[in-house]
């Protein structure tokens, strides 16, 4: 697959400028040991059809406090997820790794695994740019 | 649902592998592999399938029976006798396999040595395999990675296929190989070639030649055509999700976009499914001259349209096949459909 120019001239320049080096992407096994949980500010209730509504709270930052009182922005956002957004909302609840919410939904939906995979993760990082959810690794415990 | 369907199905349920077919190239593979890459080109393609773990599988092929554009007098004058069936075309030599691997693995050392790594090699003696009809070289290979491989040339279809199973440390490379080289077929079997991919799973006539697709998540399609004709594969998952709202045949028309053809809808029953069959002509003056163009010489436009679709509950998923034929082929639908396989 070609990847778009913009990507590519980023990879070159990085090559160059260490400043603009781009990371290499997380390693796979890494990613699925992870576990997503909900931001604890987030409200959210189910409607009749299934689907999770949820209650945003905007920012209380001094940037979101000064935009508020400029706009007069409500205190809080709504957003709707559908079916398969509620089914993996709901097991973002700390305890799920990345790789087990991938396995419930391939089962749930009957969907080929790697379908789920790109379409989950995916799912997952739009999530988590927006603070809806956190990932962390549950460290090892030692006896 | 003809019989080599059927058993192909229920074979599926009793080893749960994983069938990856692509233009004539079909094997099996454990269960969870998936196809990440792939190429179109006219000659030959390429086929990448990754493990759920750190293995994958490649297969490169390439045809030696492409016709050469003549280029002397004597070329055209011999291409013309072939052509009139006066004369029979020289039988190929079987190409310099031994040659082609050598290239191959001198290509995967030096990747081995860019990365810091020592390369060996090992090419056993040729052999004859599958009734007579592959000459092959096993190789193995171990550098950064290690690598399970063969190279053979098929004489029935003659094809070379290169294909190698390429594992880190402790992959289990041996048994991934055999079972992929003990089920490889690299031609058409009965004039149908197998498409198989995810899980979808569907057979097309020899001459169709895959002209697009779009392999998403949950969405997959394949389009093949041949002299104007085409057929239309098209399968969505998560059908309980995307069809909440709507009857199969809105789905139908809304999502195959039928609306410019003459067509008529009528509910059925399809491989044990409620299905919606359509039947129509394709219309407007400008599909009319696209029909008449696509299939010169012969003139015979593909101005039939045909299509059913139907949700198996089993697996989730809402399929579709379409045809556009001419008047000779009509029966194309009920066979490429009776070949797709759903649960």
């Amino acid at each position: 697959m070609r990847l778009p120019l913009t990507v590519r001239l980023k990879h070159s320049a990085g090559r160059y400028l260490p400043f603009l080096k781009v990371p290499p992407p997380p390693d796979r096994d890494a990613v699925f040991k992870l576990r997503p949980m909900r931001n604890g500010a987030i409200e959210w209730k189910t409607n009749d059809e299934g689907q999770a509504l949820l209650t945003v709270p905007h920012r209380k930052d001094r940037f979101g406090m000064l935009m508020s009182s400029m706009f007069r922005l409500p205190e809080t956002r709504n957003v709707q997820l559908d079916d398969v957004g509620t089914f993996v909302w709901n097991l973002c609840d700390g305890n799920q790794t990345v790789d087990a919410i991938v396995k419930q939904t391939s089962r749930e939906y009957k969907l080929n695994r790697r379908e789920v995979e790109i379409s989950v993760t995916t799912y997952l990082q739009m999530l988590s740019q927006r603070n809806f959810i956190a990932m962390y690794q549950r460290e090892k415990t030692k006896k | 649902m003809p019989t080599f369907a059927k058993e192909r199905s229920s074979q599926k349920s009793l080893n749960r592998r994983t069938l990856i077919g692509w233009g004539g190239i079909r094997f099996y593979l454990p269960v969870d592999w998936n196809m990440t890459g792939f190429s179109m080109e006219r000659g030959g393609g390429y086929l990448k399938i990754d493990s759920p773990g750190s293995m994958f599988v490649q297969v490169k092929w390439f045809n030696t029976r492409e016709r050469r554009r003549p280029f002397t007098i004597l070329e055209m004058v011999r291409t013309l006798t072939e052509i009139m069936k006066l004369s029979r075309p020289p039988e190929p030599s079987a190409p310099d396999l031994r040659a082609m691997l050598d290239t191959f693995l001198k290509d995967t050392g030096k990747q081995a040595r860019k990365a810091k790594n020592s390369f060996d090699s090992k090419v056993k003696a040729e052999t004859i395999e599958h009734r007579g009809e592959r000459t092959a070289h096993h190789f193995t290979w171990s550098g950064a990675g290690s690598g399970q491989g063969k190279i053979w040339y098929c004489a029935e279809c003659r094809r070379v296929v290169i294909a190698q199973v390429v594992g880190r440390g402790r992959d289990n490379l041996a048994d991934v190989a055999a079972s992929m080289f003990g089920s490889f077929t690299d031609h058409a079997d009965g004039g149908w070639n197998t498409w198989a991919l995810y899980d979808l799973e569907s057979e097309v006539p020899e001459g169709f030649v895959l002209k697009s697709q779009k392999l998403m998540s949950g969405y997959l399609l394949l389009e093949f055509e041949r002299r104007g004709e085409r057929v239309r594969i098209e399968r969505w998952g998560l059908a309980n999700v995307t069809r909440k709202k709507f009857t199969l045949a809105e789905w139908f028309r809304h999502a195959c976009r039928v609306n410019n053809q003459r067509v008529k809808t009528i509910d059925t029953r399809f491989h044990e499914h409620d299905a919606v069959r359509a039947v129509g002509r394709i219309k407007g003056l400008v599909s009319w001259f696209r029909a008449m163009r696509d299939s010169l010489p012969a003139l015979r436009p593909a101005s039939q349209y045909n299509g059913v679709v139907w949700e198996c509950g089993e697996t989730n998923k809402i399929l579709a096949v379409q045809t556009w034929c001419n008047r000779r082929t009509e029966g194309l639908l009920e066979e490429v459909a009776a070949r797709c396989v759903c649960h």
